[in-house]
C-alpha cells in the first residue's frame, strides 16, 4: 500500500469513511482518505475544504479516476482506511500527481548524484513533479522550467509538513526513492497550476513595477487593502509586499480564474486611483508581455488579461 | 501608518478648508491687482507688497508639503528623489520669489539689474523641477540605468545650446535694446524652459491620466501657461490680437501663476495626507468616489 505523506497523524475515528468525510466537512479541512483494497491496489479520496472532489484508483504505481460514488461503494470490510488532514499545497500537488504519469523511478544515493540531476532538469529546463520518499520523508516538488518552485513544494515529516526539500546529509544514510511524473496539459490540475504560476509571476511584476513608481509604502497600502477586499472568500491567498502567496487549493480552473479575476480587478481599481487608468492600462501591459508564453496564453485563455483591469 | 485622530482637523477636512482657503486668496490676488486697494491709502509700493505677500503663501506652503511628501519615502526610492527634487525646486522659487520682493524693495525707484541672484534662484528652481519631472518619467516609461541623471545634463546642455543660438540670432536681428547677450541668453532661457517642463508635464499628465499620483504636476502645466502668456506680451503678440483678449490673457496669467502653486500644493498634501495616514486619511476613498462619479457619467 502506497501511503501519502505516512509521517502525518491520521484522524483518529473509526475506520468509516463516511464519518471521515463528515470530520473532513466540519472542519473544512482538506484532506485525503486511503482504502487499501490489496497488496498494490489502493484507492484514494481528495477532500478539498471538506468537500469530497476526487478519487483516484492506484495500481501499480499508475492512477486512474474513480467516481465518487465507486469510491465510496468500495467494500470497507477488512479494508484498511486511512485518513489524514494536510495542507492546500500537499493537497494540489498530490492531485497534480494523481492525474500526472510517471515517468521515472530513481535511486539517489548521494548528495553529488542528486544535485548533478537537479542540474540535469536545469539544463534541459524542464517541467515536472518529482516525489521523493525517504525513511523520514515525503513529499512533492513542482519544477518549471528547470527551476524548483517554492510556492509548490511540500513535504511531510515527523515534525510536520515543511517547505522546503529534505535535509541533503540524510542522502548519505539512506538513498532517496525519486518518481518524477509528466505533466499532463489536458488536465485541470496541470491548467491550475500553470494558471496560478502565470498569476503569480504577473501579479510579483505588477507589484515590483508599481512599488518603482510609488513607493513601498503605497505598495504596502495596496496589499493591506486587497488582503482586507478578498477575505471574505476564505481563499488561502496573500499579498505580501511585490508577492502574490497563493497556497490556495483550487480543483477546477474556473475556480482559480475567479480568484485571481477578483484579484486583479481589485489590483486595477487601485491603481487607477493613484497612478490613473492609462499607466495602469501600460503597467498591466508590460508586465503580461514579460511572463512565460505558456502562462501567458493560459491567463489568456481564462480572460486574465490587462484590459480587463483598468478602464 | 500614523492614526489621523491626532490631528484636530480629518485630512478630509484640511483638504477642503485649504481649498476654500485658496479660492479667497484667488479671489483677493486678483482683488489686489486690478483694484489697487492700498495704492491710494499707503503707495503703489504696499500693494505691490501685499500682493507678493499673497502670492507667497501659496508658494511656501506648495514647499513645505512638497517636504513632507518627501520625507515619507525611504532614502533609496524612485520616488523619493522625484519629491526631494520637486520640493528643492519649490524652495528655490520661494526663494525667487523672496528676492523680488527684495529687489523690489531696493529698486523701487531705481532700475532693476538686467541679472541677480534673483534669476540664479528662479533657474535653479527650473533646474531641480526639470530634474524631478525627468525622474518622473523615467520612473514612469521604466527604462532603469545609472546613467540618467547625466542624460539629463546632456539634455539640459542641449537646451542651452538652443538658447544659446537662439540668443545670438536675435542679437544680430537687433532685438534686446542693446541688452548684454548673457542678458538676452537668460531671457530666452525662460521660455525654453518654460515650454520643456510644461510640455513634459502636460505629457506625464496625460501618461497618468486623472490619477492622484500625477496632479502636483498640473502646477507645473499652470506656470507653463502663465510664463507662456507673459513670453506671447514679450515677443510682441500682443499687438496681434484685440485689447479684449489681451485683457482675457493677462487676467490668466495673473490667475494662473499663484493657482499653479496652489494645486501643486494641494496635490501634494493630499499625496502626503495619503501616505502618511492611508485609508484612514479618508482622501482615498474620497478619491474613489469621484472615480466612481466619473466613470458612471
Amino acid at each position: 500500500m502506497r501511503y501519502f505523506f505516512p509521517q502525518v497523524e491520521d484522524i483518529p475515528i473509526n475506520t468509516s469513511s463516511k464519518s471521515v468525510e463528515g470530520y473532513f466537512r466540519g472542519a473544512g479541512a482538506t484532506g485525503l482518505v486511503e482504502k487499501r483494497i490489496s497488496g498494490d491496489q489502493s484507492a484514494v479520496l481528495l477532500l478539498i475544504g471538506g468537500t469530497p472532489c476526487m478519487a483516484y484508483m492506484i495500481e501499480d504505481g499508475q492512477s486512474k479516476s474513480l467516481l465518487l460514488t465507486e469510491f465510496s461503494s468500495l467494500n470497507e470490510n477488512g479494508i484498511q482506511v486511512r485518513a489524514i488532514q494536510i495542507p492546500d499545497v500537499a493537497g494540489r500537488l498530490t492531485l497534480l500527481a494523481l492525474e500526472s504519469q510517471v515517468k521515472h523511478n530513481y535511486v539517489v544515493a548521494s548528495t553529488e548524484s542528486w544535485e548533478k540531476q537537479v542540474a540535469q532538469w536545469r539544463q534541459e529546463q524542464w517541467s515536472g513533479l518529482v516525489e521523493v520518499t525517504t525513511p523520514k520523508s515525503h513529499g512533492f516538488a513542482l519544477f518549471l522550467q528547470g527551476e524548483p518552485q517554492q510556492s509548490d513544494m511540500i513535504f511531510s515529516t515527523a515534525e510536520g509538513f515543511v517547505t522546503s526539500l529534505p535535509d541533503m546529509g540524510m542522502i548519505n544514510e539512506s538513498a532517496w526513492d525519486i518518481v518524477t511524473y509528466s505533466l499532463p496539459t489536458s488536465a485541470q490540475a496541470y491548467q491550475c497550476t500553470v494558471l496560478r504560476h502565470g498569476a503569480m509571476h504577473w501579479s510579483r511584476k505588477i507589484l515590483s513595477r508599481y512599488k518603482e513608481m510609488v513607493g513601498i509604502k503605497l505598495l504596502q497600502m495596496m496589499d493591506r487593502e486587497l488582503n482586507r477586499q478578498i477575505q471574505p472568500w476564505h481563499w488561502n491567498i496573500a499579498l505580501d509586499e511585490n508577492d502574490m502567496v497563493d497556497r490556495h487549493f483550487f480543483p477546477y480552473i474556473t475556480d482559480a480564474a475567479h480568484a485571481y479575476r477578483a484579484l486583479f480587478m481589485a489590483m486595477g481599481a487601485q491603481m487607477n486611483i493613484v497612478i490613473g487608468n492609462n499607466l495602469t492600462q501600460r503597467l498591466l501591459n508590460e508586465t503580461f508581455e514579460q511572463i512565460n508564453p505558456d502562462e501567458r496564453a493560459l491567463l489568456q485563455s481564462q480572460r486574465l488579461i490587462p484590459a480587463a483591469f483598468s478602464e | 501608518m500614523h492614526n489621523p485622530k491626532i490631528l484636530k482637523l480629518s485630512p478630509v477636512r484640511i483638504f477642503h478648508i485649504s481649498f476654500v482657503a485658496y479660492a479667497i486668496l484667488l479671489c483677493l490676488i486678483a482683488w489686489v491687482f486690478y483694484a489697487e486697494p492700498l495704492t491710494e491709502k499707503f503707495s503703489p509700493y504696499v500693494n505691490d507688497v501685499l500682493f507678493d505677500v499673497f502670492v507667497m503663501i501659496p508658494a511656501i506652503v506648495a514647499a513645505i508639503a512638497g517636504t513632507l511628501l518627501t520625507r515619507q519615502f525611504e532614502k533609496g526610492e524612485t520616488p523619493y528623489q522625484i519629491w526631494q527634487y520637486f520640493a528643492v525646486g519649490l524652495w528655490f522659487w520661494v526663494a525667487g520669489e523672496i528676492g523680488g520682493m527684495v529687489y523690489d524693495y531696493l529698486y523701487w525707484d531705481a532700475t532693476y539689474p538686467e541679472f541677480g541672484f534673483v534669476d540664479v534662484f528662479w533657474l535653479l528652481g527650473y533646474f531641480f523641477l526639470g530634474l524631478s519631472l525627468y525622474l518622473q518619467l523615467r520612473a514612469v516609461l521604466g527604462s532603469e540605468n545609472k546613467t540618467r541623471r547625466r542624460l539629463y545634463l546632456a539634455v539640459v546642455v542641449l537646451a542651452l545650446l538652443v538658447t544659446a543660438g537662439l540668443t545670438s540670432l536675435a542679437e544680430r536681428a537687433g532685438l534686446g535694446g542693446g541688452s548684454a547677450w548673457i542678458i538676452l541668453f537668460v531671457t530666452f532661457l525662460y521660455p525654453v524652459f518654460d515650454l520643456a517642463e510644461g510640455a513634459t508635464a502636460i505629457w506625464l499628465s496625460f501618461l497618468f491620466g486623472r490619477g492622484q499620483w500625477s496632479r502636483p504636476w498640473w502646477g507645473l502645466i499652470l506656470f507653463a501657461l502663465a510664463d507662456g502668456i507673459d513670453t506671447f506680451y514679450w515677443l510682441g503678440g500682443y499687438d496681434l490680437i484685440p485689447v479684449m483678449g489681451q485683457n482675457i490673457l493677462n487676467f490668466i496669467s495673473l490667475v494662473a501663476y499663484p493657482a499653479s502653486y496652489m494645486v501643486a500644493g494641494l496635490a501634494l498634501l493630499v499625496n502626503y495626507f495619503i501616505l502618511r495616514y492611508g485609508e484612514d486619511s479618508g482622501l482615498l476613498r474620497l478619491a474613489k468616489k469621484s472615480e466612481l462619479n466619473i466613470s458612471q457619467r
